[in-house]
């Protein structure tokens, strides 16, 4: 390899910007330092965040010794930086045009202009129909070519139409302002001087390892940075706050462990002859959970936070109640359908119909049309089976209007109901697919040993599903634990009956209706470490299996 | 040999059997979206009726005397009439209900007023008033010794009561006074008295009843004095002491076509609307918000709903066919351990990010944006990981060569990549797509409830719900915009669905 003689501008080029860089990081760290508020975070996030913005002014250092030093590393350093720097600059610039905050208008555009999406449908539908014909007869590209018209005429109008112009002329106008030279500006140099810092590969004496590993980098670049930005952050953020007492939009203290003890604490005690009611005898703060009488001893279970032990309760309820409801009329399906009959497909589609809808929509479709205790249609088939009994048998049974939604006792068991019937299609396929993966010699050795159908099942099919029965109740169980939705729309009113608050929906009202940040926070992490634990278990399991 | 019909019989049962189990679950699984999907082509006053019904009827209107009146449907001597209210205050006949003394006075120590209508007890109901066409009134109640001849006739009529029960009721000619009347009586039910025209003849059974004129007093639960009139019922064999426990009217059907032609029922709630099948799609227009009622509509959360999905869609599939191909076929240090970070990022539920990611959302000023609903959704470790999984199995020659001629790596993933991955790609496309489309949480989280034109579909059926909580045909139209395009997108791509549960499904 020949050594060039003259040092190409780029490394010139980069060591000026990485200086540029380490001054705009320290600025930016100094002036989120000089914030009096940081967005109701806290001190703590502030100093973080503070000091995330001085890692590139330190990185950058470092690539600016490490250039002179021609280091191959200081060129992947500097060229990361500048590309970060071109995304940030550009990102940036983005919420300077408004670009984000446009989405709204974008939305508003496609709304008042929505004849001009018809366009875009049947050209699309023309395209297709265009594919459908013979390639080479001339009639088919004859469409084609209308269809592309017609689409880029209704693309043009709805543009037009929709205020491209105006939006242009509004992003044109924030160049009015210095900042947004300056950040456009910014974004140019990063990006041509990270190419050219890039092009540099001989200079460095780039190894094909190398090559391979930025350009790996490069491809997952957008995946890293909205990671970083849209999870790992949050998630972080998350964990502190569950140390915090972030109440709305107050600054939030570090209180350690106390959001935690304030779920987790329970106290016993017995009711003695002094305590006319069952709260007498718990410690201030706590209040009555449950009082368990065993003989004339009453004791009297008591917790600081009523609600956490409640919706614990419930949502193992609600798990324990789904696992068979939704798992074994699947197994039950799956097998009646894997024996190839006709029509297979199309129970197929209709038993996974439920799955693909929004639970939204199916807990208001049932919430009106079974659960109803007027006009439902569980409670009109109870009324007729009861008339049609004591009509026919002379029987006086009475016909009780069933409250599915409005009596504790059934709300749990509506909810559970609901949400079986809606995944046991989902539930249903994996079996199948779980079927299909068994050998077929097994059934056929069977078969001459002469093991009629219910045996070949209890002693092939479901010892060969035991794999697939695991992941489906593990996946019920993940899902179960999490479940808001159900009684956020079935139990919709003016407050949610105790019976029906599951862990999400208490983590949501404690978190956005008490606006109680850190304590839902912290209910949240102990949710998921339930959830953790069931997975580790399916983890474990798992490999055991295959071991 | 002789056994194969009895086998093959058998077979066809057997396989009978299953498809019967198989439509009634089917049948089960499906039933809430066909009521769906009936229910939100419904009038708004179709939902109570008995027996319950799927199909949507609508009231059938009819010209009467120059304006639309409802039409109404009757029972009479077994063949169907149709009648409308007759307009006229003449054709409002008071009748009181008769009941025994011993039933009334245990009836007001139990209730403070006795509703007798509502009471078995209660004997017999007969017109008390009458007005005839021409305008002059028979006052009944106030003069004393006032005839009223009742004479069973031949003629049967058949009515359903609102229990949809179906009897047969024996007629009664009626006279007052002497006067034969036109009206045929009939016992309909004790508690709720009809009242139909047949043109009388006496025939058989004659029952008189005489008003007394008498009051007598009796104490109710209270102690208070209450007057009630005092009837003889007179037959053949028997005298019968009624009191009159309350009054109330009668309204007349008359036939528009026939105006001879009159039902007398009460109360109005028991008659059976005249009705055909009609099917409202004027709901969907409402509900779209091309109808009268603005109050709530769902056009603008369709829009932003479907902007939000194919953004998302588009975002997820570009960044995991990136990302995927990165893990999949790029080999650099760190890039194992960086998958094995992503694949547990999987694992934790969005609840743990829903706080921070609202403090995120409101400290860069995307709360209460749609933006909020698309940018952070466009990261996706599972579509990621799903793509990777299906790259991997590609053969390692395709890209040596490639490379070998100098084709970059961009080139490679948009030429060879994507053409041969359409079945991965429209598999996490759909599934992003409902993932998107029925996304509720977040939703509720990040958008207020007053910002109504930057709600998606979820939050604004719930609205929609509280809105017209008396208006199920509404609620159920906007069940049906949002779950229709989910169904549609199924319908048009299972093979998608299924071969994206089983293979990512498994695997994981």
């Amino acid at each position: 390899m020949k050594e060039r003689k003259n040092l190409p501008l780029a490394i010139p080029a980069s060591i000026v910007l990485n200086i540029a860089t380490i001054v705009i990081s320290v600025l930016l760290a100094l002036s989120i330092f000089d914030l009096d508020e940081f967005y109701a975070l806290g001190d703590t996030v502030q100093y973080f965040v503070g000091g995330i913005a001085l890692v590139p002014a330190v990185a950058a250092a470092a690539a600016v010794i490490l250039l002179i030093m021609k280091n191959p590393n200081g060129r992947f350093l500097s060229l990361a930086l500048h590309f970060l720097g071109m995304i940030a600059a550009s990102i940036y610039l983005l919420h300077i045009w408004g670009v984000f905050t446009g989405f709204d208008a974008i939305a508003g555009a496609l709304y008042e202009n929505s004849a001009w999406l018809w366009g875009l449908v049947i050209a699309y539908a023309l395209y297709w129909f265009a594919g459908r014909l013979d390639n080479s007869k001339p009639l088919s590209s004859r469409i084609e070519m209308i269809a592309v018209g017609i689409g880029m005429l209704a693309l043009i109008g709805l543009l037009f139409f929709g205020g491209i112009l105006e939006a242009t002329a509004d992003i044109l106008g924030k160049y009015g302002q210095l900042e947004t030279w300056v950040v456009t500006a910014l974004m140019v140099i990063f990006g041509i001087v990270a190419y050219g810092i890039l092009t540099l590969g001989e200079y460095f004496g780039e190894t094909t390892d190398q090559r391979t590993a930025w350009q790996g980098w490069l491809m997952l670049s957008p995946n890293i940075i909205g990671f970083t930005i849209f999870f790992a952050g949050p998630l972080l953020l998350s964990l502190y706050l569950s140390f915090t007492d972030s109440v709305g939009v107050k600054e939030p203290n570090f209180i350690g462990l106390d959001n935690y003890s304030q779920a987790l604490s329970l106290q016993f005690k017995t009711q003695g002859e002094n305590d006319q009611y069952a709260q007498d005898a718990l410690d201030a703060g706590y209040r009555v959970l449950e009082t368990v009488k065993v003989g004339d001893k009453t004791t009297v279970i008591g917790a600081k936070d009523v609600y956490f032990w409640i919706s614990l309760r419930n949502t193992f309820m609600f798990c324990l109640m789904l696992i068979p409801l939704a798992t074994i009329p699947a197994l039950l399906l799956a097998v009646v359908l894997s024996s190839k009959i006709p029509g297979m497909k199309i129970y197929r589609a209709a038993f996974f119909l439920p799955s693909v809808a929004a639970v939204v929509g199916i807990a208001l479709i049932w919430r009106i049309a079974l659960y109803s205790s007027s006009i439902g249609f569980i409670n009109y088939a109870l009324t007729e089976f009861t008339r049609f009994l004591n009509d026919t048998f002379g029987t006086s049974f009475a016909d009780t209007e069933i409250g599915w939604l409005s009596d504790t006792r059934y709300m749990m068991f509506s909810m559970v109901l609901m949400a079986a019937w809606q995944v046991v299609g989902f539930n249903m396929v994996l079996f199948l697919a779980g079927i299909q993966g068994i050998p077929n010699d097994l059934y056929e050795a069977a078969q001459v040993d002469g093991a009629n159908q219910l045996n070949q099942f209890r002693f092939i099919t479901l010892p060969q599903l035991r794999p697939t029965t695991f992941f489906v109740i593990v996946t019920t169980i993940i899902n179960g634990l999490q479940v808001f939705n159900e009684p956020f729309v079935l139990f919709r009113g003016a407050a949610f009956p105790d019976e029906v608050r599951t862990a999400v929906l208490n983590l949501y009202l404690r978190g956005f209706q008490d606006i109680l940040f850190g304590y839902s926070s912290a209910l949240a992490w102990m949710l998921f470490a339930i959830i953790f634990v069931v997975t580790l278990i399916q983890f474990r399991l798992n490999r055991d299996k295959t071991a | 040999m002789q056994k194969e019909p009895n086998h093959e019989l058998k077979v066809w049962a057997s396989r009978g059997c299953i498809h019967l189990f198989l439509l009634t679950f089917g049948f089960i699984m499906l039933f809430p979206f066909i009521y769906m999907i009936l229910a939100s082509l419904k009038n708004n006053q179709d939902f109570a009726s008995n027996p319950r019904r799927l199909l949507p009827f609508t009231q059938l209107d009819t010209d009467f005397q120059d304006t639309q009146v409802p039409l109404y449907s009757f029972d009479v001597n077994g063949s169907k009439r149709d009648a409308v209210i007759a307009s006229g205050d003449d054709d409002r006949i008071d009748f009181g209900y008769l009941t025994t003394r011993a039933a009334l006075e245990s009836e007001l120590k139990n209730d403070s007023h006795a509703n007798a209508r509502r009471r078995p007890e209660v004997y017999l109901a007969l017109p008390i008033g009458w007005v005839t066409s021409d305008g002059t009134e028979i006052e009944l109640d106030k003069s004393a010794g006032t005839e009223i001849i009742l004479n069973r006739t031949d003629t049967k009529i058949e009515l359903t009561d609102r229990n949809n029960r179906t009897n047969e009721f024996t007629t009664y000619s009626f006279a007052m006074d002497g006067q034969p009347q036109s009206t045929t009586l009939t016992l309909y039910d004790i508690t709720v008295p009809l009242f139909a025209y047949s043109g009388g003849q006496r025939k058989g059974d004659e029952w008189v009843l005489v008003n007394t004129g008498r009051e007598e007093t009796l104490l109710d639960k209270e102690g208070n004095d209450r007057g009630y009139l005092v009837f003889e019922l007179r037959s053949e064999e028997s005298v019968q002491e009624l009191l009159m426990a309350s009054n109330s009217t009668v309204t007349a059907f008359v036939d528009p076509e026939n105006i001879d032609f009159v039902v007398y029922t009460t109360p109005v709630e028991t008659v059976k609307a005249a009705e055909k099948v009609e099917f409202q799609l004027k709901n969907y227009d409402t509900v779209l918000g091309r109808g009268e009622d603005q109050s709530l509509k769902l056009d603008r959360p369709l829009v932003n709903t479907i902007l939000v999905t194919i953004s998302v869609v588009l975002g997820q599939i570009v960044t995991s066919v990136f990302g995927g191909y990165a893990f999949s076929r790029i080999d650099f240090r760190g890039r194992d351990t960086l998958f094995l970070a992503y694949l547990g990022s999987i694992m934790i539920p969005f609840v743990v990010l829903i706080v921070p990611m609202y403090k995120l959302m409101v400290a860069i000023e995307w709360n209460d944006r749609i933006v909020s609903l698309i940018v952070p959704w466009i990261f996706s470790a599972y579509g990621t990981f799903l793509m990777r999984q299906f790259f991997v199995t590609f053969p390692k020659e395709i890209e040596e060569a490639a490379l070998l001629d100098g084709c970059s790596r961009l080139r490679i993933l948009w030429r060879v990549f994507v053409p041969l991955s359409t079945p991965v790609i429209a598999t996490q496309a759909i599934f992003t797509f409902l993932y998107a489309w029925n996304s509720f949480i977040w939703p509720l989280v990040i958008i207020s409830t007053n910002n109504k034109d930057n709600h998606v579909l979820t939050l604004s059926l719930i609205t929609l719900s509280n809105i017209h909580a008396d208006k199920p045909n509404l609620v159920l139209t906007g069940a049906a915009v949002m779950i229709l395009p989910p169904i549609l997108v199924f319908i048009l791509a299972q093979k998608y669905f299924v071969e994206g549960i089983t293979s990512s499904g498994l695997k994981g």
